[in-house]
């Protein structure tokens, strides 16, 4: 069974997505939570997401079933050895990352790889107090990961040619594309995108356009799936600053200064779809249920 | 002489041990869940012995087919002393492309062919030859056939193979019909010639096949001139899951409408279509015929598509062999479904076609006979498809 298993730690929206995909890949996975509550949420999130791929006819219930079944839970953190890797979707700060992989490190045997899902964060540093970082290496999968057909890879100084192989063939099999890179946080894509969605909010404070129409002038005008704010909201306003501080930090480039506009959401609590409200409001369902979009008067002082 | 045939799928292998000197079968079965965790192996001592149902971890194909091996060495219900009685090893592979048009021994040339001819069959080539290679790995010397679902259809001219869409598909990715079940046409054609009492050479003949995937083909002299698959095996008759014959104008309809991705179409197209599409209770043609019918107005409209379609089918073949001596209805639909047969040859006099009521229910279950009443111009056979002894037929003529 270790052969095949691979566990995700961390029952959050990636976590879920990510044993989904697995499972759908036809791997027996455990995800790992401290919390049952979590868990429990988690697997009924991975049904529903199952459930609506039937309902648009990409699963049969058949598939779903077989699905399910390679999936496991697991509140224990030493649960952890029963896989070949793990991958971690933990909260997108160093400390929380660098803190489980030394655990991780202690309790694996040497040769189990240990991968991050971190998206700005150096795997080098993540690894920093492992005893075998040549295991270590981060591996970005996007959301909503059953569907975007790419996995970013990032070496770390110490990681080896044989672990690197490993997740490549682990991407592979997920069908996934893989674009590789040498310790390099923000990889391609978040390192691209993060400006541009900084950039369409400092349009919106500007008042040049309001959201509905800088997320419809970027979709048509380059044939992108969702616009700048609306992509913001589906990874989370919080997540985006978090992102936009690691980059800045990292590179000193202005562009990453996270708008204001940004950061003041961050903390109304305005965190896109996972708090029902971002740039646009969303259902529990995580639909938009408005069309016009956030008015910069609503976060100003005379309107408060 | 001892032959094995090999069904490899993605995650399942169907074998059968032949004596061919007396042409029994010595044992079968089938393994599950290849790759997967909890997988098991089904033996059968004979054609039909008890089922043994054994556990074991199979997580590959090689591993798969030395169990076989074993099973088939050892233990009390062995069949043979040791693997060296085995003469020779029959594999099914779905897709020849237009480079075979009969079995052939399996070379490196011939697996190159069959490896150029994945992008047809994504998801059956490559199993196809990962058995091809398990056996290569552990009897290194034993002679291997390759028997194509595509060779027998290798005889359709131009106009029943060419779409019409820009030549150019054709040239260069060889898009065009290719045609399935060819194995299970070619041994219910030849059949019915036995039970006609004629020569294949003088015959016109239309071979219904309905299994999970369905297919019809137009034979004459014993050579297919048309069938109802295409260039994959979703063309043609409504199956259990897949939707056949489509305005494809529709496809692309349904996509924009519901922003479908290509592999939830795929999935539509596939898995959610045919008769459990229409009816939404079923794929398994028994459950709508159960109580038929008073099941309910889905199931009997899933039914009348079903069969209509192969009605249409019928009437055009007639026309493409310029007449007809007979249908032949086979697999598990076919040789199982008296409905199914009775709804399609309702009202074909005209067409020469007399079903005799009684027979036709009384004929199934592994039943062989002629359906029909004695002044039908056109005769009406099931014949049970026995796919597993073409191969292995094949097999015994390649090394020979």
């Amino acid at each position: 069974m270790s052969q095949k298993t691979v566990i995700v730690y961390g029952a959050a929206t990636l976590g879920q997505e990510l044993v989904q995909t697995v499972a759908t890949a036809g791997c027996d996975v455990i995800l790992i939570d401290h919390s049952e509550e979590k868990l429990k949420r988690g697997l009924v999130r991975v049904e529903a997401s199952l459930d609506a791929e039937i309902a648009r006819w990409g699963l049969t219930t058949g598939e779903k079933r077989a699905i399910m079944s390679r999936i496991k839970s697991s509140t224990q953190v030493n649960d952890v050895t029963k896989g070949w890797l793990v991958i971690e979707t933990l909260k997108e700060t160093l400390e929380v990352k660098r803190q489980l992989f030394k655990e991780l490190d202690a309790i694996c045997k040497p040769e189990t790889i240990l991968a991050s899902n971190s998206a700005t964060i150096s795997i080098t540093e993540i690894a920093a107090e492992c005893n075998h970082p040549q295991r270590t290496i981060a591996m970005h999968f996007q959301s909503p990961i059953a569907k975007v057909p790419l996995v970013e890879i990032s070496r770390g100084l110490k990681t080896d040619e044989a672990t690197y192989q490993a997740a490549v063939r682990f991407a592979n099999m997920m069908r996934k594309t893989v674009i590789s890179v040498y310790d390099c946080p923000g990889f391609v894509t978040t390192r691209i995108i993060l400006p541009m969605i900084n950039q369409a909010v400092k349009v919106l404070e500007e008042g040049i356009a309001p959201c509905e129409q800088i997320d419809t002038a970027m979709k048509l005008g380059f044939g992108l799936n969702a616009g700048p704010l609306a992509l913001a909201d589906k990874i989370g306003i919080d997540t985006v600053v978090f992102y936009l501080e690691n980059l800045y930090t990292e590179t000193f480039d202005q562009s990453y200064l996270p708008a204001k506009l940004l950061k003041k959401m961050a903390r109304a609590g305005y965190k896109g779809v996972k708090s029902n409200r971002g740039f646009y409001r969303y259902g529990e369902d995580g639909l938009r249920t408005d069309n016009s979009g956030l008015k910069i008067e609503q976060l100003s002082q005379t309107n408060r | 002489m001892k032959v094995l045939v090999l069904n490899c799928g993605s995650s399942s292998i169907k074998y059968q041990l032949f004596d061919m000197t007396t042409t029994t079968v010595l044992a079968k079965g089938l393994v599950q869940r290849v790759g997967m965790a909890g997988s098991t192996i089904d033996y059968r001592k004979g054609d039909n012995g008890k089922k043994k149902v054994h556990e074991c971890d199979v997580l590959d194909h090689k591993i798969g087919i030395a169990k076989i091996f074993e099973l088939l060495t050892t233990g009390e219900d062995a069949v043979l002393k040791s693997l060296q009685e085995l003469d020779a090893v029959g594999h099914r592979i779905v897709h020849g492309g237009d480079k075979f048009s009969s079995s052939v021994l399996l070379t490196d040339e011939v697996k190159k062919a069959i490896r150029d001819c994945i992008v047809f069959a994504p998801l059956h080539n490559p199993p196809n030859l990962k058995g091809v290679e398990a056996v290569e790995e552990i009897l290194p010397n034993i002679r291997q056939v390759a028997v194509f679902d595509t060779a027998f259809h290798q005889t359709m001219k131009p106009e029943a193979y060419i779409y019409a869409i820009p030549y150019m598909f054709y040239e260069k990715h060889r898009i065009r019909r290719y045609g399935f079940h060819g194995t299970s046409h070619r041994y219910v054609a030849s059949r019915a010639a036995q039970l006609l009492g004629k020569p294949l050479s003088e015959l016109k003949l239309i071979t219904v096949h309905l299994g999970n995937g369905c297919s019809i083909c137009a034979i004459d002299k014993g050579h297919s001139v048309d069938t109802s698959m295409g260039h994959t095996p979703l063309e043609g008759l409504a199956m259990g899951t897949r939707c056949g014959d489509l305005d494809p104008a529709l496809i692309l309809h349904i996509m924009k409408q519901y922003e479908l991705t290509i592999s939830e179409m795929d999935n539509l197209l596939n898995k959610h279509s045919g008769v459990l599409g229409i009816s939404q209770i079923s794929s398994d043609l028994r459950d709508l015929e159960e109580d038929w019918p008073n099941k309910s107005e889905r199931a009997n409209l899933a039914l009348d598509v079903y069969s209509h379609r192969i009605k249409k089918y019928i009437g055009a073949y007639m026309a493409v062999l310029n007449g007809c001596d007979a249908v032949i209805w086979t697999a598990g639909v076919g040789e199982n479904s008296p409905i199914v047969r009775s709804i399609v040859h309702r009202d074909m006099s005209w067409l020469g076609v007399k079903l005799d009521v009684e027979k036709n229910e009384v004929t199934w279950r592994g039943a062989e006979g002629d359906i029909t009443m004695p002044d039908s111009r056109v005769k009406v056979l099931v014949i049970p498809t026995n796919e597993e002894l073409v191969i292995a037929q094949d097999t015994m003529e390649c090394i020979s």
